[in-house]
């Protein structure tokens, strides 16, 4: 009962080694750049998402 | 309170295992607010004061703000104002204000095990309405839930409310850096999350049937401060903090925002496309956190001048992060570059590690 709203995700690279950094996500609004990290709560969320099916993420440019 | 009844309480702490650091509440005075004061409305899972997020879906709409009304001893305290009412509750709709305590925090209530403590939990409310409200304890999963009560006897006027029950033995409670223990405030929710009051149930329980329903009254209001959660059976007078300095240091290991009231600046240097510039977390993270900006920020490379495209996190951990700036000025391989504010004193660098 608690859904955060996501409307976009997108995986984005380091810029200096080329490897995934982090994904850029438009979440209730704002977007924002979210850590690979399990234990953030808006990854975690994304990758419910991913999980359920409602949300996809889209590779890096 | 007589002087006796202060030395029993003061031994009831005691006994309880602290005389000091007594609460799992950070920001329980609500004084820290980072992300503004005024919240109109925020929005469904947004943090309103440090620490103190809310959720409401439904067709009510409930605007949050830090008011300076507050009891004797308090500056503080967390305002709700019904600016859109909701009369008729759907049965999945919901609105409540929630605290997470993290699970590092929580260890000492050695809740889901048969040494589960009593605990005791208060607060100051004040409501422009009366009656039976109500709230819930709960787990990270939230499969596991206690639905608390507590009766508001005067309308607009501050009441200290106690809440002790006994620690469930069942379930799964973290006691990691996840969440340890929530605590709800009911302010509307539908009849699915809604129970009988007074024991665990292996539910997810938001109030007690029949509650006031606060949501369904036009401009009602609903204050709270003073919160507290204590091991034992005494609630014993609220803590305050040794200072400001000392719990914004505690909220900012969940959030940090830099810049937005001066000139935040950070120097960095550039590669020939971009620039980088290091943060420095004032206090250790509880996780690596989201990265988000807002407002004007201008990067400097000593030559000119300009305002960024974009600021990306590039690299982050619990102490520090990296972020890249795109665009605004040219790019020097080797060069340095300045990131400030710009003179709207408007920008700011959020990074967000709640639970």
């Amino acid at each position: 009962m608690d859904k955060i709203n996501i409307t976009s995700a997108q995986y984005i690279n380091n810029t200096m080694t080329g490897e995934t950094a982090c994904i850029t996500a438009v979440i209730d609004g704002v977007t924002m750049s979210v850590p690979l990290d399990p234990a953030n709560r808006h990854y975690a969320e994304i990758m419910r998402q991913v999980e359920a099916g409602t949300l996809v993420v889209a590779e890096a440019d | 309170m007589s002087k006796a009844r202060g030395l029993a309480d003061l031994g009831n702490a005691y006994s309880d295992g602290a005389l000091s650091n007594r609460s799992l509440i950070i920001n329980g005075a609500m004084t820290i607010s980072q992300r503004g004061t005024s919240f109109s409305p925020p929005s469904n899972g947004a943090y309103v004061v440090d620490r103190f997020h809310q959720y409401q879906g439904g067709g009510g709409v409930l605007y949050y703000e830090q008011s300076t009304d507050a009891p004797s001893g308090f500056i503080n305290s967390l305002k709700v104002t019904v600016n859109t009412a909701d009369s008729s509750i759907a049965s999945g709709d919901y609105y409540y204000m929630r605290y997470e305590a993290e699970g590092l925090d929580c260890s000492r209530l050695s809740l889901g095990t048969s040494d589960a403590q009593e605990f005791t939990f208060s607060f100051y409310v004040k409501s422009s309405l009366t009656g039976t409200f109500s709230g819930a304890f709960q787990n990270a999963a939230v499969n596991r839930s206690y639905v608390f009560e507590y009766t508001i006897n005067s309308a607009n006027t501050w009441e200290r409310k106690t809440v002790t029950i006994s620690g469930d033995t069942s379930g799964t409670w973290l006691i990691n850096n996840s969440v340890g223990l929530r605590v709800a405030f009911d302010l509307g929710n539908g009849s699915s999350v809604r129970s009988s009051s007074g024991s665990w149930a292996a539910a997810g329980n938001y109030g007690s049937s029949g509650s006031v329903e606060l949501i369904g009254t036009a401009s009602a209001t609903w204050q709270i401060t003073g919160v507290q959660l204590e091991v034992g059976d005494t609630a014993t007078p609220f803590e305050h903090p040794r200072s400001y300095g000392d719990e914004l240091a505690r909220c900012q290991r969940y959030y940090y925002r830099l810049g937005g009231s001066g000139r935040a600046s950070t120097p960095g240097a550039s590669n020939a496309s971009q620039g980088y510039v290091d943060i420095f977390f004032p206090v250790t993270m509880r996780t690596s956190p989201s990265f988000s900006n807002g407002g004007g920020f201008t990067v400097n490379n000593f030559s000119a001048a300009g305002t960024p495209s974009d600021i990306n996190l590039n690299v982050v951990s619990t102490t520090t992060a990296e972020l890249s700036i795109i665009g605004g000025v040219s790019y020097t391989l080797g060069n340095s570059i300045l990131l400030y504010e710009a003179f709207t004193n408007s920008g700011n660098l959020k990074f967000d590690a709640e639970l």
